[in-house]
């Protein structure tokens, strides 16, 4: 069986037209994309919003892709200022979360793992944005701090310190002594 | 609660530790403090929490979000004007609609009718070219060829010879199979007039595949096959019967794909450089370099 075509590839024939590079490479990073957008946003319905937004931007940004980063961080970063822009959006129209187990499991019976996604999902959705977006860029995306510096375009040095302050507020907020939040995330003014 | 936007000032050293972003000598000092070693263990549950996966998404969110951005790219305004041409027409153009022959689809497809018909008890037609007395098939073949560029010889010559290759239904001999095109040219579009492609029967089958070499087996073979062509499928066993339409490809034949019903797709060249299959919902199985 050949060699699956990396990422570089699939990016030079979908720019020389090729449909099929082009679908493969989105196939490719589409549950990246999706998972980021999730936990960026916390919602399933907003989040397949923002990866197909996202998708698009990707498509119509495809030439400006120099390939000094990897094509995912180019990717996540495209993905991350759409769903900024979704959480912008979201200040002027806050609406209550509906986290839905179905949405997070489907019918199985499987209430500890639930719970879990649950709570890590409530818990990234209490944290400012900016908190959130560090750290789930380096933990969920596997980022390093200069990467993350490039997506976010602010200093590593900021980087280092969002992520720890998130992750600090987090392990407050797992440690479960605090209230369920009810907000959606939104962007920080 | 509120939670505190403050924190201990060593948490930024410990989360660096964690993420392997510290030097040395911090790590040296994380390590040898019992109350840092115990916030980096909280620390690393917390990490580990959100990298866990999320649910997956809905397979038919990806199969819309994917479909979006194709259609996008396949606009005319989302089509960077540096960008290298392409081989084929940007726009989504469905496959049935697709009617112009290509020269290496065309030859793609006189393979099949030459399988066809050793595996039905068929044969070609002899050197002499007076293998057979109906050309339906070929006539019907070369009725795609209508809307090709009347001076595109090679698409002349190998319609030519698919015509010959198709009308050689009944004839016995194949002790030449596909020596007939150069010298027809011309008079073999004279016999092309009537049917349609593939006359609605069913689109042609590779019959099971099981690795990309035996497909690329399968489709050099079919190119060695030279001069012989029929055109591309028609309408009703296009894009109805492979269900993918997949800007820049064109759908050639079923197959059995490591035992999944599948379409075969190939770039659309000449010269082709990919073919793709896919499965049930036109997901995708394999793609296969050409070249």
């Amino acid at each position: 069986m050949a060699e699956p075509p990396d990422d570089s590839a699939l990016v030079v024939r979908a720019r020389s037209g090729d449909g099929a590079a082009l679908e493969l490479l989105l196939s490719r990073h589409y549950d990246r994309v999706a998972a980021l957008a999730f936990r960026l946003l916390g919602d399933p319905r907003d989040a397949e919003d923002a990866t197909q937004e996202a998708l698009v931007a990707i498509v119509r940004g495809l030439d400006r892709f120099d390939g000094r980063a990897a094509f995912s961080t180019w990717a996540y970063r495209i993905t991350t200022n759409t769903c900024l822009d979704e959480l912008r959006r979201r200040r002027r129209r806050p609406e209550t979360v509906e986290l839905e187990v179905e949405q997070l499991g489907g019918t199985e019976v499987r209430t500890g793992q639930v719970d879990q996604r649950l709570e890590i999902d409530a818990a990234l959705a209490s944290l400012p944005s900016e908190f959130r977006v560090a750290v789930v860029l380096r933990d969920l995306c596997d980022l390093d701090y200069a990467e993350i510096a490039d997506v976010l375009a602010i200093p590593a040095g900021t980087v280092r310190s969002r992520i720890a302050r998130g992750r600090a507020q987090l392990a407050d907020l797992l440690r479960g002594n605090q209230d369920a939040p009810t907000e959606r995330p939104t962007e920080v003014p | 609660m509120t939670v505190s936007d403050s924190h201990p000032p060593d948490d930024e050293l410990v989360s660096a530790v964690l993420d392997g972003e510290a030097g040395e000598d911090e790590r040296a000092r994380v390590e040898g403090d019992p109350v840092l070693r115990a916030r980096l263990e909280e620390l690393g549950s917390v990490r580990r929490a959100v990298a866990a996966p999320p649910p997956p998404p809905d397979p038919a969110a990806r199969e819309r979000a994917v479909a979006a951005a194709l259609e996008s790219w396949a606009a005319a305004d989302a089509r960077p004007a540096g960008a290298v041409p392409a081989p084929a027409p940007p726009a989504p153009i469905p496959l049935a609609a697709r009617r112009r022959t290509h020269v290496w689809i065309a030859s793609v497809a006189a393979a099949v009718v030459v399988a066809l018909g050793v595996a039905g008890g068929l044969v070609a037609t002899r050197s002499d070219g007076s293998g057979g007395d109906s050309t339906d098939t070929g006539a019907a073949l070369a009725e795609a060829d209508t809307e090709a560029e009347p001076d595109d010889a090679a698409t002349d010559q190998t319609l030519a010879a698919a015509t010959t290759l198709a009308g050689g239904g009944t004839a016995g001999g194949a002790d030449a199979p596909t020596t007939t095109a150069g010298g027809s040219g011309a008079g073999g579009a004279t016999t092309t007039a009537a049917a349609p492609a593939f006359g609605g029967a069913s689109p042609p089958h590779f019959g099971e595949v099981s690795s990309a070499d035996e497909l690329r087996a399968i489709l050099s073979t079919t190119e060695r096959t030279s001069g012989g062509s029929v055109g591309p499928p028609s309408p009703s066993t296009s894009a109805d019967a492979s269900g993918c339409a997949l800007p820049g490809y064109v759908f050639v034949a079923t197959a059995t794909w490591q035992g999944v019903p599948a379409v075969v797709l190939v770039s659309d060249g000449p010269p082709a450089v990919a073919a793709v299959l896919r499965g049930e919902g036109c997901q995708p199985l394999a793609e296969v370099p050409l070249t």
